[in-house]
């Protein structure tokens, strides 16, 4: 059964032939870890393919959810290499309709199938990255239940519309990343849940030109921006981003702290016989304000068991390492 | 047209509010059942909308009602009789559910002696899912006059988890949103009942009079019109006045209409005129100002009509 309500503020991006990263990438305290096949040539590829399957579980020791980007032209090979026990799901590079995701999705299950993985429970995502896959982003989206993550590589749309981006300048501004937002938002809530696809993406300039060097208080800004703006995580190129990410994509104390008295407020109000409950200052509480606090005070909550599901995972993950060593 | 420069919400379930809000000189009162009235007072303010209508109207302002988007049905029954000029249905999400209000709304026309059709639904878009599918609810029903949606209100933000920012400056995702319910509406020949200036006021406070003034200014020098009002009634009469043109105003688009059928008669397309261009959009700019005006006019005429009846049938007790 796939599970939508995941927690995926931050995942960190790594080659598979990196052996150090994979090796250490646990430790890094991300939501998920993404093992990226779409960043190697093809004669790279074939050496990493056998690597995946163990991979997975050296991954997920701390807690973090396993994925696999495949290769456009390498899809089912990939597919085929990283669906196993462990791995949560694998990403579809730049999709541009709905047929290119119901051949990945036709691929998982047979994978699933063969290597004796739960039918039914490796996810799906689509990396979208180029125009004609932005234009057609409704019918990608739903071309298969499977689908639960969205990506937007602004790099790659900025590449294939001939753009050469500047940080002063950002392109996307007043349309893609809001069509991206509102349709991967919008989905059918029987089937995609309330909230539609998990998206991910950076705020400007980090989405467009991520670089090493951007500090913590530069990646936080920009995750932050992304947040506010509908986004849900965000691909960590760099280990240095992800702790930035995991606080950025987390309601602050302080937002909580005053949904609750607004929900308290509302709900006193409401007792006394209001619908628009005055809180002072010429503002006033009504029913959506009250449905948003609850809805932020219950994903903060999930955050915090997300959290602590991975300091556990950390916690039982690191005597054996220790144990391991020479 | 009749000019609806200001339009304020008033939450059927407040006698008060009812019995005193005709004297604020709105040029349209919201009659709601939605999110201003707590559950357990659903069906006591809708089964007053009927005796609500002629109280709120003794100024001269058009009634509305506002639906609730869980019990449309049923507050249909309560708010469809004569007096109400529009339905105002919150958070649509399907083309469905506009045809289904259609349906329900002819029956209650038919069953109360009100003209078949002539009841306007105004399809309010609150979520993303409405956003997504703007057209499709445009298009679904011909009683679909004016249409709007796509401002970062509570419903939408709900929708994608994130803080409304109200004191803060996060409005990056409202422009495709707002942009695209503008061009669905358009595109289907709908009027936008969305401004541009959403971004005067983020504070949360909903009586800022001054805040309304140039929001509704901010719209009028825009072409946008018919945009204005709110919450509180301090933001009646700077929304009204915000969305009148003025005399100035007036005198230039005469000016432009003139010097258009000048050059017309000359067999000319475009020319200067105070070093700006004159041409047919020009013209047709300055003529829809001055429809407007007049509209603005009419409206406030019409009001004072009205008071004075009002005042003078209270007075002989009438």
């Amino acid at each position: 059964m796939l599970k939508r309500d995941f927690i995926r503020r931050s995942a960190l991006v790594l080659s598979p032939l990196d052996r150090k990263a994979v090796e250490a990438a646990w430790t890094r305290n991300a939501d998920a870890i993404l093992v990226d096949m779409a960043g190697l040539p093809a004669e790279a590829r074939r050496e990493a393919r056998p690597l995946l399957r163990d991979d997975a579980l050296k991954l997920a020791r701390g807690g973090a959810h396993a994925l696999v980007r495949t290769a456009a032209d390498s899809l089912h090979a990939d597919i085929e290499a990283a669906v196993w026990h462990g791995v949560s799901g694998v990403l579809v590079s730049y999709p541009e309709d709905a047929a290119a995701v119901r051949e990945a999705q036709d691929a998982v299950a047979e994978a699933e199938r063969r290597h004796g993985v739960e039918p039914g429970t490796v996810e799906l995502g689509v990396i979208l990255g180029t125009p004609k896959g932005i234009w057609n982003i409704r019918a990608i989206l739903t071309a298969s239940l499977r689908t639960t993550m969205a990506v937007l590589d602004e790099r790659h749309l900025a590449a294939g519309m001939g753009l050469c981006v500047q940080p002063d300048w950002d392109p996307f501004k007043f349309y893609v990343r809001g069509r991206f937002i509102t349709e991967t938002a919008s989905l059918d809530r029987a089937s995609y849940g309330p909230f539609g696809v998990h998206r991910f993406g950076m705020g400007f300039p980090l989405s467009c030109i991520p670089h090493a060097e951007a500090s913590k208080e530069e990646v936080h800004k920009a995750a932050k921006w992304a947040r506010d703006l509908g986004m849900n995580g965000a691909l960590c190129p760099f280990p240095s981003w992800v702790e930035a990410c995991n606080r950025a994509f987390t309601p602050t104390d302080v937002e909580i702290e005053n949904h609750r008295r607004l929900h308290e407020a509302y709900v006193a109000g409401v007792a006394k016989g209001r619908g628009a409950v005055p809180l002072g200052g010429g503002r006033f509480v009504e029913r959506p304000q009250d449905e948003l606090a609850k809805a932020m005070i219950a994903f903060r909550q999930r955050c915090d068991a997300r959290d602590a599901e991975k300091t556990a995972a950390l916690a039982q993950a690191r005597p054996h390492s220790q144990e391991r060593k020479p | 047209m009749f000019a609806e420069r200001s339009n304020i919400w008033v939450p059927s379930n407040n006698q008060r509010f009812v019995e005193t809000i005709w004297t604020r000189d709105a040029d349209v009162v919201i009659l709601d059942l939605e999110a201003s009235v707590p559950d357990d007072q659903q069906g006591p303010a809708r089964d007053g909308i009927r005796d609500a209508i002629p109280k709120v109207s003794k100024g001269g302002a058009s009634v509305t009602v506002r639906v609730n988007h869980r019990q449309w049905k049923a507050d249909l029954d309560g708010g469809v009789w004569p007096g109400v000029f529009r339905i105002i249905c919150p958070q649509p999400e399907t083309a469905e559910k506009m045809r289904l209000l259609d349906q329900h709304m002819a029956l209650l026309e038919r069953l109360r002696g009100i003209p078949l059709g002539s009841i306007e639904i105004y399809p309010l878009v609150e979520t993303v899912r409405g956003v997504a599918n703007a057209y499709e609810i445009a298009t679904a029903s011909p009683r679909i006059k004016i249409f709007s949606g796509g401002s970062l209100g509570f419903d939408t933000c709900r929708d994608l988890l994130i803080e409304n920012r109200t004191g803060g400056t996060v409005r990056e995702s409202v422009y495709y949103m707002i942009g695209e319910c503008a061009l669905a509406a358009r595109a289907a020949g709908r009027q936008p009942k969305n401004g541009v200036g959403f971004d005067v006021n983020l504070s949360g406070d909903v009586t800022q009079a001054d805040a309304s003034f140039r929001s509704a200014e901010t719209n009028r020098k825009a072409g946008i019109y018919g945009v204005g009002g709110g919450l509180h009634p301090n933001v009646i009469e700077p929304s009204n006045r915000g969305q009148t043109p003025t005399q100035e105003e007036v005198a230039e688009a005469r000016e432009v209409i003139k010097a258009f059928e000048r050059l017309d008669a000359q067999g000319q397309v475009s020319g200067v005129l105070n070093g700006k261009v004159v041409d047919r959009w020009e013209a047709e700019r300055a003529r829809k100002l001055l429809a407007w005006a007049d509209a603005c006019d009419r409206q406030e005429r019409w009001k004072q009509a009205v008071k004075a009846m009002t005042l003078a049938q209270e007075k002989s007790g009438g």
